[in-house]
């Protein structure tokens, strides 16, 4: 399994508060990562860090074979594009100006929308299911669209890898689910290399190739393939709590939780 | 290629191997049309005074032709302050959208960043420093831009540096920045009380703002600074687009959130030093025009945006200090104060019809 990201003894603290622990993880290239804790373990934390919008205080990310701090902003965003938690843009902004701006990092001062642009923003608007929802409004369209929207201009960014910040937050479990296999089809005919924080732990054991269990001072808990670490220790361990888990025949034994009580 | 026709019909598009631009056509119509109106702003200004002049009397005078009494008004009189006024409104236009920008806070003025303020702080200690206790000049009052504009510039350098100090980022500056005004400020409130009181008089014309002292050495320094200015708006236009996202998105499509807004601190300051040391605050345009062009031209982003704010904010002050000179002739009332008044309510009406937003 080749690499796509390699983070080495990462620590990260904001003051004197230590967030991340000495990370060491090694993400695998053209899979999908989903990394799962309770909350304020560092998980966002972790994705800006390895997008470089966090400097570390100790230890190295590598994309592929460059070290981060080697690339310049627009060289980094052609290689990961990442969507925060909650971005934001003015209200009047029409959903394809947004998408637009993810082509940002591929532009220059002459070359401002080229031909190559245009089929890029397009296709991942259609992608992403907004083409038709264009020329509305952000502040008219509803949280699901506008989530997809932002999708939209991450796809557009056109890097090999995405961070995605609780991607399926705010949506219902219909686009959850769509979101989630739109995640997955890009994966699959892209070789996209994806890297999500998800909370639903459920949808992040159905759709992760790979995951990453932190503990709640922000170090690595567990990481491996789903059938590897899902297990009633990790619950009790990074979440307090006990659970029953058992396998999903239907799609192929993979594990299924359901919350008993708190420890 | 299957790209959709949709796109393509409402945008002006260039593509070829050295440039690659998509403009609405409608921004394109809008720019249009404050050319125009510019013009028509500008003739207005060289026609309209003491005697009306027509569109070819002010073009032979403009020539050095016709009669000699057209020539004074037009090349003397008129010319210095409609060119003084138009290209210092433009400034400030533009440096108040840098500041909106910057500080993502739509309220945001030129003033914020202390430099107005430490402006005339240096304008008004010339004027008393170099005054003898019988009121005389000890200075050619030529030199005044000079002294307010240093004193513009050390007041930007102390908000730089402390800000540097403070490590703060766009919201630090702008408190910072306000200390600064805001001592500046009773500075020349107390230097205002201890000069002579005709120093003070003529204090409180350039504190009002004013282009009634305008000559053409003064045009001929500005004009190169101006274009400066329009070219800077240019280079940034790219990142005009993105700065209105969050900084951690800005970051993450490609942008570099703090080196675009210390970009865009730094020039507004300069901006500001450099009309402001010409013709005195002249309060309003900064604050409103970058609003009213979002208005006018929703859809239009990037160079055509700047260009529209640089326009407009030159026809308002152009035309402020058109009214003032001439409405209650011979008397005459600082364009600041026209600028405020006219503008002020003008802006009040315009978002009262069509809401404010952010």
């Amino acid at each position: 399994m080749t690499h796509a990201i390699h983070l080495q003894n990462i620590s990260v603290s904001y003051g004197k508060k230590s967030v991340l622990n000495n990370i060491s993880l090694d993400l695998p290239s053209s899979k999908i990562t989903a990394i799962i804790g309770p909350n304020g373990c560092g998980k966002s934390t972790l994705l800006r860090t390895i997008n470089g919008l966090i400097k570390p205080s100790t230890g190295t990310v590598k994309i592929g074979n460059d070290n981060i701090t080697s690339l310049n902003c627009k060289k980094l965003s052609q290689r990961i594009s990442f969507l925060e938690q909650t971005p934001s843009a003015p209200s009047e902004m029409q959903i394809l100006q947004l998408v637009k701006l993810g082509r940002y990092c591929h532009q220059n001062m002459l070359q401002q929308w080229t031909e190559n642009d245009q089929i890029i923003v397009e296709t991942a608007m259609r992608q992403a299911g907004v083409w038709d929802l264009r020329n509305r409004g952000i502040a008219n369209v509803s949280g699901g669209q506008l989530q997809r929207a932002w999708w939209a201009m991450c796809l557009a960014q056109d890097a090999d890898s995405l961070l995605l910040d609780e991607p399926i937050n705010h949506l219902d479990i219909t686009y959850q689910l769509e979101c989630l296999d739109n995640i997955r089809i890009l994966n699959q005919n892209h070789n996209k290399t994806v890297v999500m924080v998800l909370h639903d732990i459920n949808l992040a054991i159905r759709y992760a190739d790979y995951m990453i269990a932190m503990t709640a001072n922000g170090s690595i808990y567990a990481q491996g393939t789903p059938n590897d670490i899902i297990n009633p220790d990790l619950f009790a361990s990074i979440f307090d709590i006990k659970v029953g888990i058992i396998p999903f025949d239907e799609l192929g034994g993979i594990p299924v939780f359901i919350p008993l009580q708190r420890i | 290629m299957w790209t959709s026709k949709a796109i393509m019909l409402k945008n002006f598009t260039i593509r070829n191997k050295f440039l690659s631009q998509e403009i609405p056509v409608i921004s394109m119509i809008t720019l249009g049309v404050f050319i125009i109106l510019s013009l028509l702003v500008l003739y207005a200004s060289l026609a309209m005074g003491k005697s009306f002049l027509s569109i070819t009397q002010v073009i032979d005078a403009l020539q050095g032709e016709g009669k000699a009494l057209n020539k004074i008004f037009v090349n003397k009189l008129r010319m210095p302050r409609t060119m003084l006024s138009f290209m210092a409104g433009g400034m400030l236009a533009v440096s108040g959208y840098f500041m909106q920008l910057s500080t993502k806070n739509p309220l945001a003025s030129p003033t914020l960043t202390g430099v107005a303020d430490a402006s005339a702080l240096g304008a008004v200690f010339f004027l008393t420093v170099y005054s003898d206790s019988q009121g005389n000049m000890l200075n050619t009052f030529e030199t005044l831009p000079l002294f307010s504009l240093a004193s513009g510039m050390l007041g930007l350098g102390v908000v730089l540096w402390l800000n540097r100090a403070m490590q703060g980022g766009a919201t630090t500056f702008i408190l910072i920045g306000i200390t600064i005004a805001i001592l500046s400020k009773a500075m020349t409130s107390l230097l205002m009380l201890v000069s002579p009181i005709y120093r003070s008089e003529q204090a409180a014309l350039w504190l009002s703002g004013s282009v009634s002292g305008a000559n053409m050495q003064q045009v001929a320094t500005i004009t190169p600074l101006f274009f400066a200015a329009i070219f800077i708006a240019i280079i940034f236009s790219r990142i005009f687009k993105v700065m209105i996202l969050s900084p951690n998105t800005i970051n993450s499509i490609g942008g570099n959130d703090r080196l675009y807004n210390t970009c865009l601190i730094i020039s507004a300051g300069i901006i500001t030093a450099v009309a402001v040391s010409f013709t005195g605050p002249i309060g309003f345009v900064g604050i409103a025009i970058p609003h009213i062009v979002r208005k006018i031209a929703p859809d239009t982003y990037g160079t055509v945006k700047v260009l529209l704010i640089i326009l407009l904010g030159g026809v308002v002050v152009c035309v402020g200090d058109l009214i003032g000179r001439t409405i209650i002739a011979p008397l005459q009332i600082p364009v600041g104060i026209m600028t405020a008044i006219v503008g002020g309510i003008a802006f009040l009406v315009f978002f009262y019809k069509k809401g404010v937003k952010a």
